[in-house]
């Protein structure tokens, strides 16, 4: 009895518990990127909120200039070469510079610059990155300043046909940037894609982007 | 008879290095991993309250009252005419509308007190670590005062401009970088809506 429990008693071996510590640290340490993992996927969708928050901004202003001044008419730029997905339009619309008053706004309807100043300047401020070329000509705008990520802002509009009403009717219809009634509203898809880092005076892609898209109508209240 | 053989000295004290290694490197990552939930639940937190914090600033007021005293206009920045010259915030963290003192409270928690580490610590609206405003009483998830810029960035004096921050005073309080705990966010909105303000 005494002999067969002594050759029982070998104990681990060095080699044993050696091994045993290295796996036990990778499932640790895969733990640990589990972790890292999450917190990435929190930061990102914290983040993406910020973006709806600031494409849902975006869409404010743009409907609001559409629907209460001439800015339809003779305010936003034609920019091309826009390289997303395939289903998002490579030509769109962004702000000019600077945004001069329309149709009997105020002296400012609000400020869009050009110059470094962006970065240290108002958090509603739209920088336009370049009036030169306009496959290069993008108009950006801060998610989050204290991190220095920007959006990406743009958007199309279409006109709406057959008109959806009655030209003229109460409540109904559209007036044309002109100020004519034509009963066509337009359909804006207004994009806004991020994230962007400001990064020397200059916005440059970080990672892969993503785009939030908001749709909506828009023209001139009688 | 088989020989027992043990460890060596070596051995022993080889293996138990190594064991200790690893157990304080579980403990660290057990320990960092509690932080990070704790900062996890806390960011998906901050991100709904401000998710409702725009949705109230918005919509909110307008569905808080009966709309029937005559003063239709001015139950949300989407209804509003003008931004209102004050700020948007009870001083228990509700939002009100100074203007009309119309308290929204669907973001509060059970007042608890803040005692402050210094200006802007460990929530925004401290002020000292000493003295009057080094300790807070504080009831929900606004962090401070909303701000409004109606100025000359409004569209056609028909936007505002709305900066409000969202704070986990609980975790900022016994956290060693309460910065994580509170974070800014943007919205702009259109002043006097016709959808908001239906005839």
């Amino acid at each position: 009895m005494h002999s067969s429990n002594s050759a029982r008693q070998g104990g681990f071996s060095l080699i044993e518990v050696l091994s045993a510590s290295m796996i036990l640290s990778i499932f640790i340490t895969a733990i640990g990127a589990c972790w890292i993992s999450a917190d990435r996927q929190i930061n990102a969708l914290v983040l993406r909120q910020k973006a709806v928050f600031v494409a849902s901004s975006e869409m404010e202003r743009v409907t609001t200039l559409y629907n209460t001044t001439s800015f339809a008419q003779s305010g936003p730029v034609t920019t091309t070469g826009y390289d997303g997905p395939a289903y998002l339009p490579a030509t769109r619309l962004i702000y000019p510079t600077p945004l001069t008053p329309y149709s009997g706004g105020p002296a400012s309807d609000f400020t869009t610059t050009a110059s470094a100043g962006f970065q240290t300047g108002d958090a509603f401020q739209v920088y336009i990155s370049n009036q030169l070329l306009p496959a290069l000509n993008r108009a950006f705008v801060w998610i989050d300043q204290s991190q220095g990520v920007m959006a990406r802002v743009s958007w199309t509009t279409t006109a709406i046909t057959p008109a959806a009403c009655v030209v003229g009717s109460d409540g109904c219809g559209c007036l044309a940037p002109s100020g004519v009634f034509s009963a066509q509203c337009q359909r804006l898809d207004l994009y806004l894609e991020y994230p962007y880092r400001f990064v020397a005076g200059v916005p440059v892609a970080d990672g892969t982007l993503k785009t939030v898209t908001l749709s909506t109508l828009v023209g001139r209240h009688t | 008879m088989m020989r027992q053989r043990g460890f060596t000295l070596i051995e022993v004290l080889m293996a138990s290095a190594a064991t200790g290694v690893v157990i304080v490197a579980a403990t660290a990552f057990m320990l960092k991993g509690l932080s990070w939930y704790d900062e996890l639940s806390a960011k998906v937190e901050m991100n709904r309250h401000a998710r409702e914090a725009f949705d109230l600033l918005a919509y909110g007021g307008r569905s808080a009252s009966t709309g029937k005293d005559g003063t239709k206009n001015i139950y949300s920045l989407h209804g509003m005419k003008a931004a209102p010259p004050g700020g948007l915030r009870s001083n228990l963290g509700a939002l009100q509308y100074t203007s009309n003192k119309l308290t929204l409270t669907t973001d509060q928690f059970s007042t608890m007190t803040i005692a402050c580490t210094g200006a802007g610590a460990p929530v925004p609206d401290c002020k000292s670590n000493k003295g009057p405003g080094s300790s807070l009483s504080v009831g929900g998830w606004i962090g401070s005062d909303i701000k409004l810029d109606g100025g000359p960035k409004s569209v056609n004096n028909r936007t505002v401009a709305a900066t409000f921050v969202i704070t986990d005073a609980f975790e900022a309080q016994r956290a060693v970088a309460p910065a994580l705990f509170s974070d800014t966010y943007r919205a702009v909105f259109t002043l006097n809506r016709d959808e908001d303000d239906p005839h």
